[in-house]
């Protein structure tokens, strides 16, 4: 059975479709990858499945079993989805440590009243999720910026923190909206190594967003291409490799095959 | 007036007491103001509420003054997140998310203020009511100068509280939420933090902070039904002083003022003493726009 899986999903913004009729299935213990040019509706999906977005009427939306097509964002991530965002967005002014354990939140065990009381129950649930924070963020490799503000981190490592922040959720599935946009082709090699790393110890289904088709094409099991809001084509690299109608919303015209293919590897 | 330094000590310790109860009505101004974004223009009269509210504990039900003040905060909390559910929060859904920086949330605001007084006049009348308390402390003495036993309390209570909350917000995990979505409230929510009841357990507090100050205030002075207005420009001007949002900073800013309008009381005119607090206002806007400890400015995605 899928882990996720849309049926019919559907969003305008007044006449604009931004998305429409995408039926998609995601495979449990897969990376699945998504990608199309600029505009084509993949933030947006995301966006969707992740409730930000309200679907229009007659989508569908069914997630590990359960319908979440008009859940809310924060039932949705208690259900075990959590994604990264193309611009991070981190709690800048809080500490590393601080950031992964709000992505810690929904597991709390314990009430509002309960904390306010400080019980003893409290305190070592409070600790134990602190080891296991420690625990990912050596992991990680940001262990020894655990105490200092997310603001001050370099490029590469916020985007690791943004990484281990939707890890610290304890996802089934983890969608990631370009984990690789502004880093050198070097270290989204290495970023991508530690999500596999990351997929195979926490046992997570991925889906990805990336521009680079390098990336997407060495890592993802099954892509499947959006273009102008409408899923154009789907199967595994190679054949979104050579599929004519991929090639065309690419580069928009016909092109030597030769030329095409080393254009789409990104050569 | 002869100048001694012994009267200035008491103008000073007289200005940090209010000053304190400035800051803990600022420190809930600025709490619904990073959770909502909104200056929340109805907490004078929660205060107001709050005030009233002991006083019946205490006069009336015949509850200790402790107990009162307890009673008082928990149903000034229950009230604030009931506005909050019925008023505000319908405001913000039509607004498309939680927070509007919109003038129709403030205009809201300024009817709930208007509409509490009126309330709090129908149920207590206009007439200013005593609360006395016997507190069974001697009162302190400094150069002729006695500083009654409540003011001293009013201090000790509101710099606990104030550490209270601080420990909250910053040692335990729901005050990390709270932080969280002070900070970013789509994210917090995608986080899978639920952000409404975050929104109204913050409303809670901050009506819970100003209860306290109103059931601080009463015995001090009087309780009636106009004493939020005053309240909410002075612990206003506090929260500009120190900057909004900052906690040590509404603190720092209530005593601030506190000090400067007794001073100002005691040393120039105390008809005008009201004066002087806006005067500190306008000269920190001057020249540090953000206050003593703020952020330059709160970036809205």
């Amino acid at each position: 059975m899928a882990l996720l899986e849309t049926r019919g999903l559907s969003k305008s913004f007044g006449g604009l479709k931004a998305v429409s009729g995408v039926d998609l299935k995601v495979q449990p213990g897969t990376v699945h990858g998504l990608i199309g040019p600029n505009g084509s509706g993949k933030s947006t999906f995301f966006n969707l499945v992740t409730g930000v977005y309200q679907p229009d009427p007659g989508s569908h939306i069914e997630f590990d079993g359960h319908d979440i097509t008009n859940l809310q964002a924060h039932g949705i991530a208690a259900l075990g989805m959590a994604r990264t965002f193309q611009l991070l967005r981190l709690f800048s002014e809080m500490t590393v440590l601080e950031n992964v354990m709000v992505g810690n939140h929904c597991k709390t065990s314990y009430g509002i009243v309960e904390s306010l009381l400080g019980t003893s129950r409290v305190r070592q649930a409070d600790q134990k999720m602190k080891e296991e924070m420690l625990d990912l963020l050596e992991f990680i490799g940001l262990a020894n910026f655990a105490d200092i503000p997310a603001g001050e981190l370099s490029g590469g490592q916020r985007r690791l923190l943004a990484l281990g922040r939707a890890i610290a959720m304890k996802p089934k599935l983890l969608l990631l909206d370009e984990p690789g946009a502004g880093l050198s082709p070097v270290n989204v090699d290495k970023l991508m190594e530690t999500i596999l790393s990351l997929k195979e110890r926490y046992k997570l289904t991925v889906v990805v967003v990336e521009h680079i088709l390098k990336v997407v094409m060495s890592t993802c099991e099954t892509i499947s291409v959006l273009d102008h809001g409408q899923k154009i084509a789907e199967g595994p690299p190679e054949m979104i490799k050579n599929d004519h109608a991929v090639i065309e919303a690419y580069l928009g015209r016909e092109l030597p095959d030769e030329e095409i293919r080393n254009a789409i590897r990104g050569q | 007036m002869d100048f001694d330094f012994g009267s200035l000590l008491a103008f000073i310790i007289f200005g940090v007491t209010i000053g304190v109860v400035y800051g803990i009505v600022a420190l809930g101004i600025s709490l619904i103001y990073s959770g909502l974004d909104i200056v929340h223009f109805a907490h004078g009269e929660i205060y107001m509420f709050g005030a009233f509210l002991g006083l019946v504990l205490s006069q009336q039900i015949g509850i200790p003054y402790p107990g009162a003040m307890i009673g008082a905060m928990v149903l000034a909390a229950l009230l604030g997140m009931f506005i909050e559910r019925v008023f505000y929060r319908r405001l913000t859904r039509s607004g498309g998310g939680y927070t509007v920086a919109g003038m129709g949330m403030i205009i809201c605001g300024f009817g709930m203020s208007v509409a509490l007084m009126n309330v709090a006049f129908l149920i207590w009348g206009a007439d200013a009511e005593p609360f006395p308390v016997e507190f069974g402390i001697e009162p302190l003495e400094i150069n002729d100068i006695s500083i009654p036993p409540s003011y001293l309390l009013t201090a000790v209570v509101s710099l606990c509280l104030m550490g209270i909350l601080n420990y909250f917000l910053r040692y335990t995990k729901i005050g990390l939420a709270v932080r969280a979505v002070a900070h970013n409230k789509d994210i917090a929510f995608l986080m899978g933090i639920n952000v409404p009841l975050f929104i109204s357990l913050i409303f809670g507090l901050a009506c819970a902070l100003a209860a306290a100050a109103g059931v601080l205030v009463g015995p001090m002075q009087s309780v009636q039904v106009e004493m939020g207005y005053l309240m909410l420009m002075k612990a206003f001007a506090a929260a500009v002083v120190g900057g909004f949002g900052s906690l040590p900073g509404a603190l720092i800013g209530g005593i601030l003022v506190g000090i400067f309008e007794n001073l100002g009381a005691a040393y120039i005119s105390a008809s005008h003493k009201d004066i002087y607090a806006f005067l500190l206002l306008i000269l920190v806007l001057m020249y540090r726009p953000a206050g003593l400890f703020g952020v330059v400015a709160k970036v809205k995605a």
